[in-house]
């Protein structure tokens, strides 16, 4: 009994070409998308680190340099403080007063963004002043109140806060310094005042940090007193500078009018809020991100205290640039894979073509060798039904040919039955028994005629099984023959898929 | 077949993977920090052997690398003798100075003798040394930081007026250039002349000590300004004491007073010697007053043929000296106190640093030989090049 072996359901499925290009393809672009990935895991992060890093260096190199700054410019005016000549002016000595000034201008010589060096009384009355004889106020003050009151005992320094000259348009400060008598006695005051040229420089410099970046300074009373320029001929100020990131309070709001802060009799000092950047001035960490004011954009920002005076260096950074490294990697690296999916499915097109050529010929083959089967299997049918019926034939006619034997035998017994009676009692035979008997052998007679004419007829069928069991041979012959063709063809196929597969 | 047994070899595998890049990510994260070592790492000193001497620059003078590394090395090993010393020289730069101080820091150095070329840079050298409790000796040029452990020079405010103080006693043999004029008008214009003109090249203003000898000659010279005894008609500070640039500076002097200047105030002998190369060219060689400072051979060689006038010998051995007593004192764990003697200098940030100042010395052809020679802090052959035998009695 023959079982058909079930097929799997069958599905449309891709040429071997296809699926072999896409093999290849996978095998070349997966990595790249798991470095994309990796890269978007571990590479996004640690350059955003690496910006943070660098922008924290920034910062606190510029802050580093700004309390240095300051430090040497206390250093110069301590030390010019305890000039002789300038001590002896300061005691009284009228006689020093060339030599004073002289000495004056030795310190306005230490650093050229200096503007003016003077030395006060201990009251806050100018007696002496270089380059300019006589300073201008700052507001309604020579000496503004809350600084006075810290210079009444000896080696006491203060830094002011920042001013603005609007003739040079230059933001400064004024530094001041008790000036003491050996024996520890108060002098007076001396104060040296300072342009904040390096320092806005170097602010307006932090835009060739990268593309957006910028500084801004933010004083101790939240006023943006450095602001990157982006007007490189320095004509504008920038919008921001000398505006609060919070309202004022009150009594500072009267200071900035009582002593003309931030050059504010100028133009006035105003608010341009900043919750984000007054709450993280104040007590945030050292880099966050945020949208600054007059900024459409989030930037990373990273802030560091200075040491001398009460202001916070400001580094920002627009974050799509610190990304941007990442970004441009993570085009670089599909362009790379659209580039290398192309040449793949190419390369796997060519590979797979010349992989399943000997498949498909081989497939051919298989085709061919299936429909000589089929042929052959329907011939074989054909050929078992032929047989069948030969054989059946050959049994009816079998039976015939025996059946008429023997009736053929019954036949010449009852002829020679009767031909013993006739012989033994032919003398007692009248004629209706000899007819009688005569009647029985021609009965027989013709029984025999006609179990002859069934042999013949049964010989006739028996001829005709041979002769079909003979062409049955021939196709027996031809089935074998186109059977081992197709079992040739289905060795050479074997062949052909060793070959593509290996042995 | 068991696949479990398959697997237990691949499971290893990716095991051992795993550790070994564990292994490569920890030797990966293993930063520089992790290199200090040495007992006295956060010690403050105590039981330090390895020790970093950082010295500014080889250019204003040659006493940074003949005179102070060699005897700064002396008296470290003499103090601690298994001490190990890490030594480097900024050539100028601040920020190559830094780097120099992190090296040591990052190497386990755990004391350093800082000769600052930044007095306010290097106080980053101060807080990165703090941080690993690394005390910091400030030689020679006080570090502004009021985290400055000990500061060991000389008293440079004196330096200063020891200078200043030897003008107060020569000016007057220096008399200025008299116009041939006669009559009343002659009188008042000789009064009004008889000032001496005197050139002042400073040091660099980026070092505090500059401003302390600055400070120091104009305590000496500044009653001499006033009553018109003087005039100053130049006065400079000189950025890195650069001998070049004194010596432009003083070629601008000569030629903004014609060549009228009798005394050539300049802080050290190496820009002094830029000075007096200005003065020859001005055919005034020999005849201008000029100062120096350091005791070098190529200030006593132009003292002993008359171009220079004197220096301040600060004989550096006993500033060394003093660093060496103090690291002992540091290694051991001893006071300091008896070192310092409750001396201290201020910073601008108030602190007050122990310190150890040495006095200096005047030194001019009178007493060559009774100083530097004597000390062996100069041989003869190294001054004498070229000077008749005799000369001050030195050569």
């Amino acid at each position: 009994m023959s079982m058909r072996v079930p097929l799997a359901p069958s599905r449309k499925r891709l040429s071997l070409t296809v699926r072999v290009s896409i093999l290849l393809i996978a095998a070349v672009v997966l990595p790249l998308m798991i470095t994309v990935g990796v890269g978007e895991l571990i590479l996004r992060p640690t350059l955003i680190a690496q910006a943070t890093s660098e922008m924290g260096n920034d910062a606190q190199t510029h802050e580093q340099a700004i309390d240095s700054l300051f430090i040497a410019r206390l250093q110069d005016l301590g030390a010019l403080g305890q000039f002789f000549a300038i001590q002896r002016f300061l005691s009284g000595e009228a006689l020093y007063k060339q030599q004073a000034r002289d000495e004056l201008a030795l310190g306005y010589r230490l650093d050229q963004n200096y503007s003016a060096w003077t030395l006060f009384d201990t009251h806050g009355k100018v007696l002496l002043s270089y380059p300019t004889l006589q300073p201008a106020p700052r507001g309604k003050y020579m000496i503004a109140p809350e600084i006075m009151a810290q210079l009444q005992s000896a080696h006491k320094t203060v830094i002011s806060d920042v001013y603005f000259d609007s003739n040079t348009h230059m933001a400064f400060v004024d530094m001041y310094t008790s000036i003491a008598s050996p024996q520890g006695a108060l002098l007076g005051i001396g104060r040296s005042t300072l342009k904040l040229s390096d320092i806005w420089t170097a602010v307006n410099n932090e835009t060739n940090a990268t593309a957006g970046s910028y500084a801004m300074i933010i004083d101790g009373h939240g006023v943006r007193i450095g602001y990157t320029n982006t007007d490189t001929t320095l004509t504008t100020q920038p919008p921001a500078l000398f505006k609060a990131i919070t309202k004022p309070s009150p009594q500072f709001q009267q200071r900035i009018q009582d002593e003309d802060l931030y050059g504010n009799s100028h133009a006035a000092v105003t608010t341009l809020v900043d919750p984000v950047l007054e709450q993280q001035n104040a007590q945030g960490p050292a880099t966050f991100q945020f949208t600054p004011a007059l900024q459409s954009e989030a930037f990373q920002a990273y802030k560091v205290q200075c040491l001398v005076v009460p202001w916070t260096y400001i580094v920002l950074r627009p974050v799509n640039t610190i990304t941007k490294a990442a970004n441009q990697q993570d085009i670089y690296l599909l362009l790379l894979a659209a580039v290398i999916t192309l040449l793949a499915a190419v390369v796997g097109l060519v590979v797979g073509r010349n992989l399943t050529r000997p498949i498909l010929g081989s497939v051919a083959s298989l085709i061919k060798s299936s429909e000589m089967l089929k042929t052959f299997a329907a011939r074989e049918q054909a050929t078992a039904t032929e047989q069948k019926w030969i054989v059946e034939s050959a049994e009816t006619g079998l039976k015939a040919v025996q059946y008429y034997a023997g009736a053929s035998g019954v036949a010449a017994r009852r002829l020679g039955e009767v031909g013993q009676r006739l012989t033994q009692h032919w003398e007692r035979l009248d004629a209706p028994r000899i007819r009688q008997q005569v009647g029985e052998i021609m009965s027989a007679a013709h029984y025999i005629e006609q179990a002859a004419v069934h042999e013949e007829k049964s010989s006739k069928t028996l001829s005709t099984a041979i002769r079909i069991t003979t062409q049955v041979t021939d196709q027996l012959l031809s089935g074998a023959t186109s059977a081992t063709e197709a079992a040739d063809q289905l060795e050479g196929v074997i062949a052909q898929l060793r070959r593509v597969v290996g042995e | 077949m068991n696949r479990v047994g398959q697997r237990a070899p691949m499971r290893s595998i990716l095991m051992g993977i795993l550790v070994l890049a564990s292994m490569l990510l920890a030797s990966c994260d293993s930063g520089p920090t992790n290199n200090a070592k040495g007992p006295s790492a956060a010690n403050g000193g105590k039981g330090c052997s390895k020790i970093g001497i950082l010295l500014p620059e080889t250019t204003s003078s040659v006493r940074w690398e003949t005179k102070d590394h060699p005897l700064l090395e002396l008296a470290v090993k003499s103090a601690i003798p298994n001490a190990q010393i890490d030594y480097s020289n900024a050539q100028g730069n601040s920020a190559t100075q830094l780097s120099q101080a992190e090296t040591d820091l990052a190497n386990g150095d755990c004391m350093l003798i800082v000769g600052a070329h930044d007095s306010v840079a290097a106080s980053s050298i101060v807080a990165k040394a703090k941080a690993q409790n690394v005390p910091v000796i400030a030689y020679d040029r006080l570090i502004q930081s009021k985290d400055l452990n000990y500061y060991v020079s000389f008293d440079n405010v004196k330096v200063g007026q020891i200078q200043g103080q030897y003008i107060v006693d020569h000016y007057q043999e220096y008399q200025p250039q008299q116009a041939p004029i006669t009559g009343l008008l002659a009188t008042q214009q000789a009064q009004k002349a008889a000032a001496v003109h005197i050139v002042m090249i400073s040091g660099s203003q980026t070092d505090t000590n500059a401003l302390l000898f600055s400070m120091g000659v104009h305590t000496a010279l500044d009653p001499l300004f006033a009553n018109g005894s003087l005039k100053n008609v130049s006065e400079n500070f000189t950025p890195n004491w650069d001998n070049n640039v004194a010596q432009a500076e003083m070629e601008a002097a000569l030629a903004d007073q014609q060549n009228n200047i009798q005394i050539a105030y300049v802080a050290n002998d190496g820009m002094a010697d830029g000075a007096i190369t200005a003065l020859k060219a001005a055919n005034l060689n020999g005849k201008v007053l000029v100062t120096g400072q350091d005791a070098t051979a190529t200030g006593i060689h132009n003292i002993l043929i008359g171009a220079q006038s004197m220096t301040v010998y600060k004989p550096i051995a006993k500033e060394a000296q003093s660093v060496g007593d103090l690291v002992k004192a540091l290694y051991n764990g001893t006071d300091v106190n008896g070192l310092t003697h409750g001396v201290t200098t201020t910073t601008f940030d108030g602190g007050n640093v122990p310190s150890i100042l040495a006095v200096p010395v005047a030194v001019d052809r009178n007493n060559i030989a009774s100083t530097v020679i004597a000390d062996n802090y100069l041989s003869k052959s190294d001054v004498c090049a070229g000077i008749p035998a005799g000369t001050a009695g030195v050569c």
